[in-house]
């Protein structure tokens, strides 16, 4: 037989050889990488499902098999390697080597003749060694790790149903988590993606069935009011920006009279100056006597905007205050009016009120009291003028326009404020930008119009931010959890039915959850302990039903667990007054 | 000459050694072995067994010209290569026993370290020089010296580069109760074995010749190159049992010893190529006398057969398969 032809026969032989070889080594080592997966899944650093475990073996084993393949083994290697294997004492290594000298023809036949019958299949037989089993063994543990992180190994029919659910939730939650995480953050807010992610490993671990139930709900509850408070920061600060905008259509107005010629410069500074005042007005409350124009600018603006001097929508009690507040001062203004014509004519006659000669230090001081009076009523002038310019404003295109965004916004802020579902949507707000955009553009050499729509375009992100990633996945996609029977059916998780109030008798939307174990007998499990939620109410998350419709119900099941004595001898009484207080508040 | 005509006189010529000697299979092997290679064989045994016979019937074998020379302290390097002698008013040179085809120096340790020197002068150069002429020794020319291991006192050990000169150290064993009955018998009974030439020094020479045709691989060279600098302490390849009992290792004439006497054993086991396994049946015989074993060694009571099991037992862990499937 050729040699060069048995030593291809062998080393194609050996490339198979090495190719299975690379697989097992590749899937045990792509095993290992899953055993290292399964475990950070089961410590939760990272999860992973069985896609991800297998993927690495699989990857390492065509990886491997393509290096066994690709590793080829020189004809020196192999030739040794046969004369090690089939006892050839060197036969092939020194025939392969082609030696010239007078044996080397000889030799070479030696060695042919050694060859004949050997077949690459006995000198390289298939045998299952360790490194075979690798894969099987590392897959194995990995699953095992992985099986175990879920408990799926010992779960009754109950507690599958159960996962069933709770994995369902997390599915839902996840879909919404996950446009949040992908979005930029200069869109979707810092905050909101900490929390978004906050949420993902979440929705992953109700999903993983990884948390009970009880965890579950609390992590909700919890989830819930970080949502809320960074909605509500998120409003707040569409909000300063919508008062901010307010406050640029003031200067605008300021500067629309300013150019018209009928103010004067020292009027305008004045004004100026009041603008402030009423602002600091609007945020520490008014109350000194120099503080009476600014409020009265104040009052006048906000009346005008419909918004307080913060950028909230005004409610109707507060119009209504604002108005009662402004009769008053307008009628203190006619008052003054009356009081300084009264001034002119006594200071012209020199006589008080009743006759009397004045004297001179009394006359200085009706002179200068007259003096502030007609000052104070010079800028009331000057407010309502100012108020006038600014219904003057309404004429410029895009005024109308602006002021409608600016409503919108401030009715989208409200509702999220209230609980409601948010006014606009995304897209919406998306639009809303653009258009701003577009006219930050146009405006660019009008400073005052520029900041006025800077001051929109931050509003309504901010507006937009809290919407997406607060209220809008908080409320309406069904992250509470509910746990029928359990604490907090009508999701207040207080067990009460009503969620805990603060001191206005109010609810208090950032109370804490409390949790309080107590402990009792039941028969016939005999002692046992139950922890009692308090927790505060998921914004949006109230039920629809009337918990007059089901109380009948509830009221009948507790009566039943009395009777059966399944309550604590020391609680019946507490469950009693607890429902006989529910049937009060029904009535 | 053909290697399977080496291999039949090989066989030819062991067979009728084998008439007169009993046993000691080896050491016969060894003395053939010398002859085939041309290199010399050092013995080690105890006196009486045989090996005086060996080589004369090796001799009467062969038909070739036997020598002995029966080392003294008093021994002259004279008397061993010959001298000028006073013959009708000129000079003339006398050879000594050293000129001969087959010489064996009995018990070489107990000549003076000058004798030692001239004899192994000799049998490097194959020539001797005397009287600032030099007269070359007939071809083939084979020194089998012995040694007795156990009577050391007023010996002068050989020098570690002397005894490198030998090829083969070969350790006559004592025979066995078989054995030893038969040369019993043998030797005191009235029928003398005769034996009969087989070959004349021309076909030894021929030998020569198809040894050094025999092929050599890269890996068995390579394998012969381990177990060599294996035997050095302060070589990597050498095993952690040669680092802690050698102090010296075997010279290059040790790797030239392992291939040339690898080749022979080739031959006879009727390949054309050295193989890794003749290189191990060869390794002790060539590299003993070559392995100077340190202090620590003595004191442990380690041979340098020992060291030589270790290495070879080492050189086959690391030769591993180059494919590795």
């Amino acid at each position: 037989m050729n040699l060069e032809t048995v030593l291809h026969r062998f080393a194609r032989r050996i490339r198979l050889m090495r190719a299975v070889h690379g697989l097992a080594l590749g899937a045990t080592l792509g095993g290992v990488v899953s055993v290292a997966l399964a475990a950070l899944d089961y410590f939760r650093v990272f999860y992973t499902d069985w896609v991800w475990l297998a993927v690495p073996v699989a990857l390492g084993a065509i990886l491997g098999a393509a290096l066994g393949w690709w590793r080829k083994a020189s004809e020196a290697e192999i030739a040794e390697s046969v004369d090690r294997r089939a006892g050839l004492r060197e036969r092939l290594s020194t025939a392969r080597e082609g030696h010239q000298e007078s044996l080397g023809s000889l030799q070479r036949a030696d060695a042919e003749a050694h060859l004949e019958g050997l077949k690459p299949g006995k000198i390289y037989p298939w045998k299952v060694r360790a490194v075979h089993l690798g894969p099987v063994v590392t897959f194995g543990a990995a699953a095992l790790i992985f099986l175990a992180a879920s408990g799926a190994i010992f779960l009754t029919p109950k507690d599958k149903a159960e996962r069933t659910e709770l994995a369902k939730k997390g599915a839902e939650i996840e879909k919404v988590v996950k446009p949040i995480l992908e979005s930029p953050v200069d869109v979707v807010g810092d905050q909101e993606k900490v929390v978004a992610s906050k949420m993902e490993r979440f929705a992953k671990d109700l999903q993983k069935g990884r948390i009970p139930k009880d965890k579950a709900m609390q992590t909700e509850n919890e989830l819930n009011q970080q949502l809320q408070e960074l909605a509500k920061k998120r409003f707040e600060e569409s909000n300063q920006s919508l008062a901010g905008a307010q406050a640029s259509l003031e200067k605008m107005a300021l500067e629309q009279a300013k150019k018209s010629g009928k103010m004067t410069a020292a009027q305008a500074n004045e004004l100026e100056k009041m603008i402030e005042q009423s602002k600091e007005a609007g945020q520490n409350g008014s109350g000194t006597d120099d503080q009476m124009a600014a409020d009265m600018h104040r009052l006048s603006s906000e009346l005008q905007s419909g918004r307080k001097a913060d950028g909230r929508e005004m409610t109707a009690e507060e119009r209504a205050a604002a108005e009662a507040q402004m009769r008053q001062l307008q009628e203190q203004a006619k008052e003054m009016r009356d009081m300084v014509e009264q001034m002119k004519k006594m200071l012209a006659s020199g006589k008080d009120a009743n006759g009397k000669e004045l004297s001179k230090s009394e006359r200085e001081q009706l002179q200068k009291r007259m003096e502030e009076m007609q000052k104070l009523l010079e800028k009331f002038k000057l407010s309502e003028e100012l108020q006038e310019w600014m219904q003057k404003l309404n004429s410029m295109p895009e005024m109308d326009e602006l002021r409608e965004m600016m409503q919108k916004m401030a009715e989208n802020n409200e509702a999220g404020q209230s609980g409601e579902a948010p006014k606009l949507t995304e897209e919406d707000i998306k639009k809303m930008i653009e258009r701003l955009e577009a006219l930050k553009e146009k405006y660019k050499d009008d400073e005052a119009m520029r900041e006025l729509i800077k001051e929109l375009i931050e509003a309504a992100k901010r507006g937009g931010q809290a919407c997406k990633n607060g209220m809008c996945f908080g409320l309406g996609l069904g992250l509470s959890l509910n746990m029928p029977g359990g604490p907090g059916t009508d999701n207040n998780f207080n067990g009460t039915g009503t969620p805990p109030l603060n001191k206005d008798g109010k609810e208090a939307k950032n109370a804490k959850t409390q949790m309080a174990p107590t402990k009792g007998e039941r028969r016939p499990e005999g002692e046992m302990t139950y922890v009692e939620v308090r927790g505060p109410t998921g914004l949006g998350e109230r039920t629809r039903t009337p918990y007059t419709k089901v109380l009948p119900q509830y009221k009948k099941q507790a009566e039943q667990a009395l009777e059966k004595e399944a309550v604590p001898a020391q609680h019946r009484k507490r469950v009693k007054d607890y429902f006989d207080s529910l049937q009060g508040g029904g009535k | 000459m053909t290697p399977e005509e080496f291999r039949e006189l090989y066989h030819r010529v062991k067979a009728e050694v084998g008439k007169a000697i009993v046993g000691q299979d080896e050491v016969v092997e060894g003395a053939l072995m010398g002859l085939a290679a041309n290199g010399h064989i050092l013995l080690e045994g105890m006196p009486g067994l045989g090996k005086t016979l060996l080589v004369r019937s090796l001799s009467q074998a062969l038909q070739m010209n036997f020598g002995r020379i029966q080392f003294t302290p008093d021994l002259m390097p004279a008397d061993v290569t010959g001298t000028n002698v006073l013959n009708q008013g000129a000079f003339e040179f006398r050879q000594g026993p050293i000129f001969a085809n087959l010489v064996l120096a009995d018990e070489i340790n107990r000549a003076t370290p000058k004798t030692q020197s001239a004899m192994l002068e000799a049998m490097q150069e194959r020539s001797v020089t005397v009287g600032g002429k030099r007269f070359a020794l007939d071809e083939p020319f084979l020194v089998m010296a012995t040694q007795n291991p156990i009577e050391q006192e007023g010996t002068y050990p050989l020098p570690e580069a002397q005894l490198d000169r030998f090829m083969l150290k070969v350790l006559v064993p004592f025979p066995t109760r078989d054995e030893l009955a038969k040369i019993v018998t043998k030797t005191t009974g009235v029928e003398v074995e005769d034996l009969q030439p087989v070959a004349d020094k021309s076909v030894v020479l021929a030998m020569r010749q198809t040894v050094r045709e025999v092929l050599v691989a890269e890996p068995v060279l390579n394998y012969a190159l381990s177990l060599t600098l294996g035997t050095h302490p302060d070589s990597a390849e050498a095993p952690n049992f040669a680092k802690r009992y050698v102090r010296y290792g075997s010279s290059p004439r040790g790797a030239q010893s392992l291939i040339t006497a690898g080749k022979i054993r080739a031959l006879l086991a009727g390949r054309f190529n050295v193989a890794k396994e003749d290189l191990k049946a060869v390794a002790k015989p060539c590299l003993r006398h070559r392995i100077l074993l340190n202090f620590e060694a003595e004191a442990d009571g380690i041979t340098t057969d020992r060291v030589i099991d270790d290495l070879l037992a080492h050189v086959e862990r690391v030769d591993r398969d180059p494919v590795a499937v």
